[in-house]
């Protein structure tokens, strides 16, 4: 018989409605509110305790709560932790996630849950944890918990979960094959496809494509000969021995090397480490990929003001969004502390 | 022009003192069949194997596979490639069924793949499914015989298309059991919409050497897109590469069966007007030489009158840049364009699952992910070098990796992923395999 | 990718690049075409002298681009 632990709000846990929105995690050895309700669609499995905690309270000081959750978890035993569900609720919706991706990592347990996907805390934790849909109000409660305890069902039974439409969770990112029947070859669905879009009849992509977030151009600088000048490359430019180790591809860091007292990079001390481009000449001349011998010349000349004196160098085949995105925050903290105005970025 | 190739379905090979055909068993004659595909001595310790779907069997490294044919009217199976450049895609073919012929070496990488007759891997390719009678050989000459280097296999590409070839003869005395009729009649009266089908060749090495896709034997490397018939692309036009990773490894075998345009050639005359195929080059260095292939495949479609148009994408990387650029292109003049491509969207799938992406590209058909790693069982028998994974360069397999130690373990299991698995990719067609947003 | 989250801070950025059409799909806004992939600030090919020039003229392009008031992405 497998042990589920439930997590609510204040209100769900019926301790009371805003005015308790402060209070603090509490754990029960009984099922309460939406548990009542989620118990007898579970199989095999029964909801042994309840945490409660406001949503206030989780949201304002986030590692207190999480921390006092983890010491009432400690020594219990459990096999999946499901939260919420969130419907609408904002803060809700994150405490849920943030609850379920605190479980998920301390005790190495699966954690669930629900929400609508307008909920705020599907952006944030939707790669983390599966995030059944939801409602978008509590009357959806009737719909919400047989989609929970279907799914919570599967994961206690060890089921191979499926994809995200087929199970009814969030989209987490990840694109994995799926074997179809051995009728549905790729000729035979192109066909229908292309019979369907000729028709005007509604078809599905196999591979949905959102149009790519326009970013606000940046307003251009005045005058480059007064600029403050930073270059970044993608092109897999690295001091010879690799000290960082970048990889040839899917990058995670980068290398952020003093090039302050050399006028280019000298073929022998730099080599490309790129696994998407052949490297014959890049590693002949560094100066092809990060050509900092006539960035340099250009200073002297005056037609840069200056240039920032490290270089930031990683791969850029099969960067990941999120990692792009961080690495990018992590290099404007450098260039900042250094007054930088603008940026030169070389891919390949 | 109409071609018919008459289909004989092979149930087993077996070895024996004469090569012929009977009630299903091809029986093969070693020595003649050796003989015929090593003419000029150029391969040595070469022998032959029977590879039946279901057993316990691991082939690899492979270099080739072709389908054993023979025309009825003596012309080369592949003019240009194995004999005198002829015309392709009218007459009379017959053809054996439910089989392959495999050339397998004992050095792998680039492009050398693995099949494996049965468990997880063997639903990833469709040349799991039929018989394969495969020869293992040694270049005599030692300059390839290495795993670290992207080699061009000639000799061993050479050898299938001839062994295939003889193979072939055996049944031209013989009915046929089946027929299939390919004819592009004209349809015209009924109005149906017009098709085109854009295929894409593996054209990217720049090396001295026969590396690349064969068009009538000759390299197709500098190939702006052509029009051509189908029907020259099932009957031997096209002979296969040696540049593409094993999952993305268009076999001449793929050629001969080509399932997209078998498939549009079913619905010529009821749903569509099939018009032809075009022939695309997979990768050119530059912006500009892109942007011109786009414009030609785009014109020839307007001239044509397409309605519509599906492209059949190779593999990814540069190839993204053509397959979305192609599709803009195509749309802008008027065909409602599919594409249908592979997918890497990284080992954890959390990669962007192509370099480039445009929405306007709004009907894409899957055939799925090279990316993911896959465990193997051990294999009773391996046909070719086992050692050569981790030993040699393939992409799909490695010496050892942080998180999943080495590909190859003492007890012949292996950790790989899908890359290595020969046409894991399934692009003319093949695969029943899509990717889903987990 | 890394082009664009910068641009979101709101710090001006070029992106010197062989493949635009990639570019332009991605979302960059500044771009300035560069020579092949596997060496683009240059041509690889040419007598040094020419390569360094190329690569003189190139970064100037890219900083022109900066200094440039654009309504829409732009390929320099």
């Amino acid at each position: 018989m497998k042990k589920i632990i439930m997590y609510l709000n204040q209100f769900f846990g019926q301790i009371g409605g805003e005015e308790k929105a402060d209070y603090q995690p509490t754990i029960h050895e009984e099922m309460i509110g939406p548990a009542l309700a989620m118990a007898p669609l579970i199989k095999d499995g029964r909801i042994t305790h309840t945490i409660i905690c406001g949503d206030d309270y989780m949201n304002l000081h986030p590692e207190e709560a999480l921390e006092k959750i983890g010491e009432y978890l400690d020594g219990l035993e459990f096999d999946l932790l499901i939260a919420g569900p969130a419907f609408l609720a904002g803060r809700y919706g994150v405490n849920c996630g943030r609850v379920c991706k605190y479980v998920q990592e301390r005790f190495n347990v699966p954690a669930i849950t629900c929400m609508n996907e307008e909920n705020p805390g599907v952006d944030i934790y939707r790669k983390d944890i599966y995030i059944l849909k939801g409602g978008d109000n509590a009357a959806r409660m009737r719909n919400d918990m047989p989609a929970m305890a279907r799914f919570a069902n599967k994961l206690l039974n060890g089921e191979p979960i499926l994809w995200a439409d087929e199970e009814g969770y969030i989209k987490r990112g990840i694109r994995q094959t799926v074997i179809l029947d051995k009728e549905q070859t790729a000729a035979n669905r192109a066909y229908d496809m292309m019979l369907k879009k000729l028709r005007g009849e509604p078809f599905e992509s196999e591979l949905q494509i959102k149009m790519e977030e326009r970013v606000a151009i940046a307003a251009p600088i005045k005058d480059a000969s007064k600029a403050r000048v930073a270059f970044i490359s993608t092109g897999g430019i690295v001091p010879a021995d690799n000290p960082d180790r970048i990889p040839s591809a899917s990058s995670t860091r980068f290398g952020r090397y003093d090039i302050s007292g050399m006028d280019r990079l000298e073929p022998g001390e730099w080599i490309s480490v790129h696994g998407g481009y052949g490297k014959t000449h890049a590693n002949a001349n560094p100066n092809v990929i990060a050509p900092f011998d006539a960035l340099k010349t250009l200073v002297k000349e005056g037609k840069i003001g200056y240039l920032h004196p490290y270089f930031y160098s990683t791969t850029g085949n099969h960067t990941n969004q999120r990692e792009a995105a961080r690495m990018a925050g992590e290099i404007l903290e450098f260039l900042r502390e250094d007054g930088i105005d603008t940026v030169i970025l070389g891919s390949t | 022009m109409k071609l018919e190739i008459g289909n004989f379905y092979v149930k087993d090979i077996i070895f024996g003192l004469k090569t012929g055909y009977k009630n299903g068993i091809l029986t093969v004659n070693k020595k003649e069949a050796i003989d015929a595909l090593n003419p000029e001595g150029k391969l040595t310790n070469v022998d032959l194997h029977v590879a039946r779907p279901g057993e316990k069997v691991r082939i690899l490294p492979i270099k080739a596979v072709v389908e054993a044919r023979a025309r009825l009217d003596g012309r080369v199976t592949f003019p240009g490639f194995t004999g005198a450049t002829a015309a392709c895609g009218e007459g009379v073919l017959y053809a054996l069924k439910n089989m392959s012929v495999m050339a397998v070496g004992k050095y792998g990488g680039r492009p050398e793949g693995m099949v494996d007759m049965s468990g997880p891997a063997a639903e990833l390719t469709h040349y799991a499914d039929i018989i394969n009678l495969a020869f293992t050989a040694e270049n005599v000459d030692p300059t390839e015989n290495r795993g670290d280097i992207t080699k061009t296999n000639l000799n061993y590409r050479i050898g299938a298309h001839l062994l295939a070839e003889y193979l072939g003869k055996t049944v031209l005395t013989q009915e046929p059991e089946a027929w299939e009729r390919y004819e592009l009649s004209d349809v015209s009266e009924k109005k149906l919409p017009r098709v085109v089908l854009i295929t894409q060749h593996a054209t990217s090495s720049r090396n001295p050497g026969e590396y690349n896709d064969m068009f009538y034997g000759v390299d197709a490397r500098y190939l702006v897109p052509t029009l051509i018939h189908p029907n020259e692309m099932l009957d031997g036009c096209m002979c296969s590469s040696s540049v593409m990773p094993a999952c993305s490894h268009n076999c001449t075998y793929s050629y001969q069966n080509y399932p997209m345009i078998k498939k549009l050639y079913s619905g010529h005359g009821k749903d569509i007007d099939f018009v032809g195929v075009i022939i695309n080059c997979s990768f050119e260095e530059t912006v500009e030489k892109k942007e011109r292939a786009a414009i030609r495949v785009a014109t020839i479609a307007k001239m044509l009158g397409c309605d519509a148009a599906i492209f059949s994408q190779l593999a990814g990387g540069h190839c993204d840049v053509e397959l979305f650029t192609t599709i803009i292109k195509l749309e802008e003049a008027g065909s409602k364009t599919v594409g249908m491509c592979s997918e890497n969207p990284g080992r954890d799938g959390a990669t962007q699952s192509k370099t480039m992406l445009d929405a306007r590209a709004d009907a894409i058909v899957s055939t799925g992910s090279n990316a993911q790693a896959i465990e193997l069982p051990p294999m009773d028998t391996v046909i070719g070098d086992l050692n050569s994974i981790g030993r040699d360069r393939y992409p799909g397999a490695w010496e050892y990796d942080y998180i999943l130690g080495p590909s190859l373990r003492p007890d012949g299991s292996l950790i790989v992923d899908r890359r290595i698995i020969l046409d894991n990719d399934g692009a003319p067609g093949w695969s029943n395999k899509t990717c889903k947003d987990f | 990718m890394m082009v664009k989250e910068i641009e979101k801070s709101g710090m001006p950025i070029v992106h010197m690049v062989s493949m635009t059409p990639v570019a332009l799909s991605i979302g960059s806004n500044r771009i300035v075409k560069s020579y092949g992939v596997s060496a683009p600030m240059c041509d690889p090919e040419a007598p040094e002298e020419v390569q360094f020039k190329q690569r003189y003229d190139l970064l100037v392009k890219a900083l022109k681009a900066l200094c440039t008031d654009i309504s829409q992405q732009t390929v320099f």
